[in-house]
């Protein structure tokens, strides 16, 4: 691995090392490893420090610095299968972004950063079932006419557009705001080792970063920056998701929200994007009719195959549409069998269509 | 002169046959009472002496020593009282020693030579074997249904050394008490809706399986698990001794009439301590709650709410039927082979995280359910979740269906249990499984993809079988588990992962 590429990484190392002081540092010295130096030798130019450096700071990123043993870091980002990528590498997707990361550690496949189309899709942790539902959808569709899905892997909205892209094979593409060997929220951890398998995860903190709460904002104007449009599933009246959609904005990305109920609290930040001019959207064709123009030639016509249900399985579904349905309820309501009704849900479980959760079914 | 009597003492649930002899001779008065007594049974000494007394007898002023045989039994209790002034009025020629051949005693007694009744009744006199069964008339009963001999019930040690004596006529034999069958409890026709737990109930009694219910306050589990023992089928005799001995032991009230027939329904609360749930003791050692839970139910209401140790303490009863309790002074294996039935609202708050209903914070629903580990978890072989009853259905006036008449489905399907040899399908081991309920191929499928997706563990796999097992028995004339049974025995061990499951 280059020595600037494992300098610039373990600069981020560092102590209050954002993305903005290296690029200053970058522009002022050019050469990461003689940065590396000149902080650890508190030799830096002190007549022109960026606003909130001062001499305490340098002080402590020469102590720290002096520490920083480069051959430890490559051996560490080794055993991880861990990626650095830069401006120089033919892959790095933030050409021309105002606030571009320094260095991004990624790890899986990389080739998925050719596809350019890509959409992210954001929207709240506590989304209801129906929100995880749409997120599903949308990761599904959109993987599955070539497209390209970026989110965040948190739980609620980003976890189901994962797991929508993976039900199709697809590869999602995961931006963390932890370090990357820092699994985050540890009950992700199976979709984490997913997306690895058949996505690739990015992150610009360095390994072991910890899951800070100013780390995130950070993380969303990198999706952001890597989606032509962002679609925002559900989002609450001061969701996070908000922090993205103005990241996407100040890029002049096209922000799509999906509409909800008016008097869902989790609807509350979309609907009122969408008073605001952002776009609406249903389904997976709006998104690409209005990001990428219908005819766009990259892009594959939705397979279309509606799923041939019979009467008693399109009444289970129709009955969960709108939240948990018990199982009592549909019981009460079909008048058959307890264990055909079972192996009825059972077979809509199989094909995916809805999940088994406590005694109640709700779509997936 | 020496004389010597039978008695019993309680060690666990058994009696344990004591004989007590008395040996009077010239000497130093005094008394010693030897063969390994503790505090309350050496106090025995002074209870009898002053019992003696106020009858109107001579404590002898001689030198006295009581051996209680065998000496390597730890002796507990008062239950030797009555044994040891017979005997002592015997050896000090106040009685005939004749008048005391064949004859056992049981009983404590009180200053004013009062009989009292001791815990334990039937443990003890189904271990003495003699022709003749003195004890307190209060529970005189009990003693008869273990004992093979007469039993006769006496109020006063008087009454007795009358008799005896040929005085007065010797104290009434007790016969025993004619079977009363037992009222069964609330019946299953008052509760409305739930058709998917009470289906869970039926398939719970029917095979023994344990059950978890989880559901938002006044969904109506309690209802539904008070309602559990009456679906179960009546005990055999063998079961029902033990039981009975159990409870005797216990210091339980075993009389209604009979040993106990039905399947006793234990429901201890939160508060229970480990030794009281467990068994144990400092004095002397008592069946805990799931040792009177044997051969029936045990229902833990509000489960999250009981410590955590308490419930894992558990496991091993689970698994084994028994609960081996050690203390430093010795240790006793009590029989605890009950059915477990657990219910617990989805979160602190009860509304289970509904949107706009749930009070608690993330972080506290994930503290209350942690409290059920997951290897408890998955021992429960049903578990449902319950949702409120529809309010259309409370208004309904049309009773649902009756306990008896899902009793009679039940027994039908242990009456087949009992043909495979076993008490209830989920005792059934692989082998067994494999021949009494094979798969066919879509059930196979099916069990298979459960267990890649990982919903099943290799224990889940085999105990879902078993309660795949009872319900084609419950359906009846299937030759094979189809796609249909294995469904539902697959989604009633639901994962519950809207309360378990970390998301």
């Amino acid at each position: 691995m280059q020595e600037t590429k494992l300098a610039l990484a373990a600069l981020t190392e560092l102590k209050a090392m954002g993305p903005a002081r290296i690029r200053w540092l970058l522009d002022t010295y050019n050469d990461p490893l003689k940065i590396l130096e000149q902080v650890q030798r508190n030799k830096l130019d002190k007549s022109n420090l960026p606003r909130g450096v001062n001499l305490d700071l340098l002080s402590i990123w020469s102590n720290q610095s002096r520490k920083i043993n480069l051959a430890q870091i490559q051996k560490r980002l080794e055993t991880h299968s861990i990626t650095l990528l830069t401006k120089q590498d033919s892959y790095w997707p933030f050409e021309d972004d105002p606030e571009p990361p320094a260095i991004m550690f990624a790890k899986g496949n990389l080739d998925l950063l050719n596809n350019l189309n890509r959409i992210g899709i954001v929207g709240t942790r506590r989304c209801s079932s129906i929100g995880r539902k749409i997120s599903y959808q949308f990761g599904r569709e959109l993987s599955d006419m070539g497209l390209s899905v970026v989110s965040g892997l948190a739980q609620g909205v980003d976890g189901a557009a994962h797991k929508g892209v993976l039900s199709v094979n697809g590869g999602p593409i995961a931006v963390v705001g932890s370090g990357i060997d820092q699994i985050y929220p540890k009950s992700n951890t199976s979709l984490w080792n997913q997306v690895l398998e058949n996505g690739l995860i990015l992150s610009e903190n360095p390994l072991g970063s910890k899951p800070e709460k100013w780390r995130f904002p950070a993380r969303n104007r990198l999706i952001a920056a890597l989606s032509v449009g962002l679609v925002v599933v559900e989002s609450h009246k001061k969701g996070g998701s908000l922090i993205t959609v103005d990241e996407a904005i100040a890029r002049n990305k096209t922000v799509l929200a999906v509409p909800g109920s008016i008097l869902s609290p989790s609807n509350f930040g979309t609907n009122q994007l969408l008073l605001d001019g952002a776009v609406p959207v249903t389904n997976a064709v709006d998104v690409c009719t209005e990001v990428f123009g219908f005819n766009h030639t990259n892009i594959k016509k939705l397979s279309a195959d509606p799923i041939q249900l019979d009467s008693i399985s399109q009444i289970i579904l129709d009955n969960c549409l709108a939240g948990p349905c018990h199982f009592d309820l549909l019981a009460q309501q079909l008048q058959i069998d307890l264990q055909s009704l079972m192996l009825k849900i059972s077979d809509l479980v199989d094909q995916k269509l809805v999940s088994w959760d406590g005694s109640n079914v709700v779509v997936c | 002169m020496l004389a010597s009597i039978s008695s019993a003492v309680v060690h666990g649930f058994d009696g344990y046959l004591v004989s007590v002899e008395v040996h009077v001779s010239n000497g130093l008065p005094g008394c010693n009472i030897v063969g390994l007594p503790d505090a309350s049974c050496r106090e025995a000494r002074d209870r009898v002496r002053s019992a003696l007394l106020s009858s109107g007898f001579k404590w002898p002023q001689k030198r006295v020593t009581i051996n209680l045989a065998p000496s390597s039994l730890r002796k507990e209790g008062a239950c030797v009282d009555l044994a040891l002034a017979l005997a002592l009025l015997a050896a000090s020629g106040q009685i005939p020693i004749e008048s005391i051949k064949g004859v056992a005693a049981v009983g404590e007694l009180g200053l004013d030579g009062k009989l009292k009744k001791v815990p334990g009744l039937v443990c003890l006199a189904s271990a003495i074997n003699s022709d003749v069964l003195f004890v307190p008339a209060e529970d005189a009963s009990e003693a008869a249904l273990a004992f093979k001999g007469e039993v006769r019930g006496a109020e006063t040690l008087l009454e007795i050394v009358g008799g005896l004596v040929g005085l007065s006529e010797l104290p009434g034999i007790i016969d025993v008490p004619e079977y009363v069958e037992e009222v069964i409890g609330p019946d299953l026709s008052h509760v409305a809706g739930q058709t998917l737990a009470r289906w869970a109930l039926e398939i719970s009694a029917a095979g023994g399986h344990h059950l978890l219910m989880v559901g938002p306050p006044g969904a109506g589990k309690t209802m539904l698990a008070s309602r559990l023992s009456g679906l179960l089928p009546e005990l055999n005799n063998e079961a029902s001794l033990t039981v009975s001995k159990i409870h005797s032991a216990a210091g339980l009230s075993v009389l209604t009439g009979g040993l106990i027939k039905r399947p006793p329904y234990r429901a201890p609360h939160q508060g229970a301590s480990m030794v009281g749930m467990l068994g144990g003791g400092t004095g002397s050692m008592r069946p805990g709650e799931i040792s009177c839970a044997h051969n029936g139910v045990l229902f833990l209401d509000e489960l999250g709410e009981y410590p955590a140790r308490m419930i894992d303490a558990l496991r091993t009863p689970l698994e084994e039927g028994v609960i081996r309790v050690s203390r430093a002074a010795r240790s006793v294996t009590y029989p605890a082979d009950f059915l477990f039935v657990g219910a617990m609202n989805p979160c602190p708050c009860g509304n289970g995280g509904a949107a706009g209903k749930c009070r608690c914070t993330r972080s506290a629903r994930q503290k209350y359910c942690r409290r059920l580990s997951g290897p408890i978890l998955d021992r429960f072989d049903l578990r449902v979740e319950l949702q409120p009853p529809d309010p259309l259905v409370l208004f309904d006036t049309k009773l649902s269906e009756s306990s008896a008449s899902v009793a009679k489905r039940v027994s039908q399907v242990r009456q087949k249990s009992l043909e495979r040899g076993v008490v209830s399908n989920s005792k059934l081991n692989q082998s067994q499984i494999e021949k009494f309920a094979p798969l066919n191929d879509q059930a196979k499928l099916l069990f298979k993809n459960a267990i890649e997706q990982q919903l099943l563990s290799g224990r889940g796999f085999a105990r879902v079988r078993t309660v795949a097992c009872t319900i084609a028995d419950l359906l009846g004339g299937r030759k094979f588990i189809d796609k249909e049974i294995a469904a539902a025995a697959l989604q009633l061990r639901s994962p519950l992962t809207s309360v378990f499951g970390d998301e």
